[in-house]
């Protein structure tokens, strides 16, 4: 058994798939891992992968014309989860869908236990990034800067980025993943963003509020109590659809959670 | 009436936040709509949730009246002219446009959804309404989604051009049937109402042929002049033609692009379901609404020659309306088939597609690796979702009850109607009563133990619920 330890990142899983590829032996006796805390076996052959970006891209590039672009879009969903054996579903899938004669029915695929892998963690991602599209807020610094918070539990940082960098360009703003210490800087103007490491970030305070934020965070509340129609009170189905741990970073609900 | 001189932004929000609420649409779907690089805001076609209020709906744009004077008076209506003691306040466009970049830079909300009480007259309110909005495209170079009503009444010309400006229009039926107008909302009447809807319907058609290609007008001709002003405007001042506007940017996607909808009052009148669904069917058909919602009459203006049910509004009805709305939209059912003259109410104690399948059981089992997608979605436990895996993973697979359930197959429900490879999951007998009881019952338990069911119903773990993407959530399959 060959084992490739790869960066946590898409492009360090990217690179993994393509150095395991390359190398020689069946691809049963290959498998990718994460990170660096593992259990080391024995008789386990042990490969470090260096990520690579050109090698990364050409393996994105190879899977959007052979996958098609949804199947793409669902690996690097799955690639962002926190789930340690996502990188072995993902190679595995791969080497599924390339045995294919049609390659981009890969997650029709229902018999193949990484493609089953990947489709599930690919839909947890998915529903978890969705999630904080809807549920992450702002608040205004005295600066003007337009500030995020979030705790996810799997690394959506960009799937955050590509969003609100299109929905506010013309914005400053900052969203800070706390859970995986790294940020989302955006300068308006800029067709571009960075993700940057947050320790940095985390040390300072990030400045209190401007003049309005709190009227504002004052009138979203009042307005979210009032719509409530009391006849139809139902705070479960609320907490099944909201579900609470978004409550602690928001505004609305801040004091409930 | 109450007027209050020199309200605060937090009081009117109050007012005008509370009026608002018991319009049930808070969609922002249909349309997709990438950022400019510049403006504020971008449209998703599936559109988002931004929480959710305490009785689980979903709240995605700041729905808020602009005013709730009025000078109808529906008798459901909280904002009615006879109600001397409801405090009333009306927003300056600046005031709304405000809150809405304010909040939606926050993420609070995915845009505007703005209604109205009709002040001084429908023209007065529609041109008001269309002020706001022109004001929120075009001088704070808003771009998210933007839903208004149309006010019945109001001057084709005005309507049509602000729905040169919004995302959606819609113009409540409010209720199945002359008659119910003629008692309740003696102000408004079954043509006054078709008219804006008709129109709509017709500028939409248009626009979509003149955005086809080779249609003879080749150019994208959406772009809109001016209108000279209209006499009586609410505000007295008019926005000047500037460059940029949004109603000719190449962008804009013409008129109302994410279609219209509208709303029925359920249980105020006495209407049947029967008669309730086949008017809404015929706004589908008809008039091509996008949606058409049920809202549970809630007493609030506590009218004692109206129903006051103690159970509270009738949410389980309102919810087997939206599921036979499903079964219409998504499943190809034709309301004929599922009510008649003869039985004219749905069971409320059994979803409508099991009831369906229990009369017609002639037509089961179905055999899942033959099936067409038509008689696969008529099961009663497979979802659109997971009939359209089971086509497509049969063609490289023999597929066996483990994989139905992977593909998410209620079999709970789907195991009395199916066959797998010639067999049943396990020996059950296709006979009415027996399967009856068998779902009641695991239907009925939370039923009987609970009182105000619905409240429980979206809980139940074998029935799949569906988020809509107006955040109503269905049970379905
Ligand atoms: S028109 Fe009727 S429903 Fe609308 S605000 Fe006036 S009274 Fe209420």
């Amino acid at each position: 058994m060959k084992i490739f330890v790869c960066e946590d990142s898409l492009e360090g899983i990217f690179t993994g798939v393509y150095d395991a590829w390359a190398a020689a032996g069946p691809h049963t006796e290959k498998r990718l891992i994460t990170g660096d805390t593992w259990n080391m076996e024995l008789f386990a052959e042990y490969v470090t992968v260096l990520p690579d970006a050109k090698k990364a891209e050409k393996v994105i590039r190879t899977l959007k014309s052979r996958l098609g672009y949804e199947a793409y879009e669902q690996l690097c969903y799955a690639a962002m989860s926190d789930a340690i054996d996502k990188a072995d579903a993902i190679y595995h899938t791969i080497v599924t869908a390339f045995s294919m004669r049609d390659s981009k029915r890969v997650f029709q695929n229902m018999h193949d236990p990484a493609v089953m892998r990947c489709f599930a963690l690919g839909r947890t991602v998915g529903g978890e990034a969705t999630h904080h599209l809807e549920f992450i807020r702002f608040c205004e610094l005295e600066n003007g800067v337009l500030f995020a918070r979030c705790t996810p539990k799997n690394r959506i940082t960009l799937v955050l980025a590509e969003h609100f960098s299109d929905r506010f360009p013309s914005e400053n703003f900052i969203i800070l993943n706390a859970t995986h210490h790294e940020a989302v800087l955006h300068a308006a103007g800029e067709h571009t963003y960075i993700l940057c490491d947050s320790e940095a970030l985390l040390q300072e305070q990030p400045g209190a509020y401007s003049e309005t934020e709190e009227l504002f965070q004052d009138l979203w509340k009042d307005y979210f109590e009032a719509m409530t129609i009391e006849d139809r009170r139902n705070e479960k189905l609320q907490r099944q659809l909201f579900p609470k741990r978004y409550w602690k970073d928001s505004v609305e609900l801040k004091d409930k959670a | 009436m109450l007027i209050e001189k020199d309200m605060d932004l937090m009081q009117k929000l109050h007012i005008l936040g509370d009026a608002a609420k018991y319009d049930v649409s808070c969609s922002s779907s249909g349309v997709d709509r990438r950022g400019d690089g510049k403006s504020l805001g971008n449209c998703l076609s599936a559109g988002l949730c931004h929480a959710f209020a305490g009785d689980g709906r979903c709240i995605s744009l700041l729905k808020i009246l602009l005013t709730n004077e009025c000078i109808f008076n529906c008798r459901y209506c909280a904002n009615n002219c006879n109600r001397a003691d409801t405090p009333r306040a009306t927003f300056t466009p600046e005031e709304v446009c405000q809150l809405t970049v304010e909040f939606y830079r926050r993420n609070y909300i995915e845009g505007l959804f703005l209604s109205s009480g009709i002040r001084i007259s429908p023209l007065v309110t529609m041109e008001a309404i269309y002020q706001t909005v022109h004001q929120l495209r075009n001088v704070h170079h808003f771009y998210g989604y933007i839903h208004v009503k149309a006010i019945p009444g109001a001057p084709p010309e005005l309507i049509e051009k602000t729905g040169y400006l919004v995302d959606r229009m819609s113009v409540n039926l409010e209720l199945p049937t002359g008659e119910g107008l003629r008692h309740l909302a003696p102000n408004k009447n079954r043509k006054t109402l078709l008219t804006p809807m008709r129109q709509i319907q017709n500028l939409r058609q248009r626009n979509d042929q003149a955005f086809l290609p080779n249609s003879g007008s080749g150019q994208r001709n959406i772009k809109k002049q001016e209108d000279a002003s209209l006499p009586g405007t609410l505000y007295g001042q008019k926005l000047p033609a500037r460059k940029g506007q949004w109603e000719s940017r190449e962008k804009v996607q013409g008129f109302v692009p994410a279609g219209q909808s509208t709303q029925m009052i359920i249980g105020a009148t006495p209407e049947s379901d029967y008669q309730i669904m086949k008017v809404s069917e015929g706004l589908y058909d008809r008039f091509q609404m996008k949606r058409v919602y049920y809202s549970a009459f809630c007493n609030v203006t506590e009218d004692t020659t109206l129903p006051m049910p103690v159970t509270g509004p009738p949410l389980l009805r309102e919810h087997r309306l939206y599921q036979a709305d499903f079964l219409m939209r998504f499943y190809q059912f034709k309301i004929d088939e599922l009510l008649s003259e003869d039985k004219p109410n749905f069971n409320v104690f059994l979803d409508p597609k099991c009831d369906w399948a229990l009369r017609h059981l002639e037509q089961f089992p179905v055999e899942i690796m033959r099936a067409d997608y038509q008689t696969l979605l008529r099961v009663p436990g497979i979802g659109v979702k997971s009939a359209k895996r089971i086509v497509a993973a049969r063609r490289s697979a023999i597929l066996d009850y483990q994989d139905l359930k992977k593909m998410g197959v209620v079999l709970k429900r789907a195991l009395y109607f199916i066959t797998c490879n010639g067999r049943q999951m396990y020996p059950v007998k296709v006979e009415e009563d027996y399967i009856l009881s068998n779902l009641l019952n695991s239907e009925n338990r939370a039923v009987r133990e609970i009182g105000p069911v619905y409240r429980q119903l979206s809980l139940f773990d074998d029935q799949k619920a569906t988020l809509t993407e107006d955040g109503i959530l269905v049970l379905d399959a």
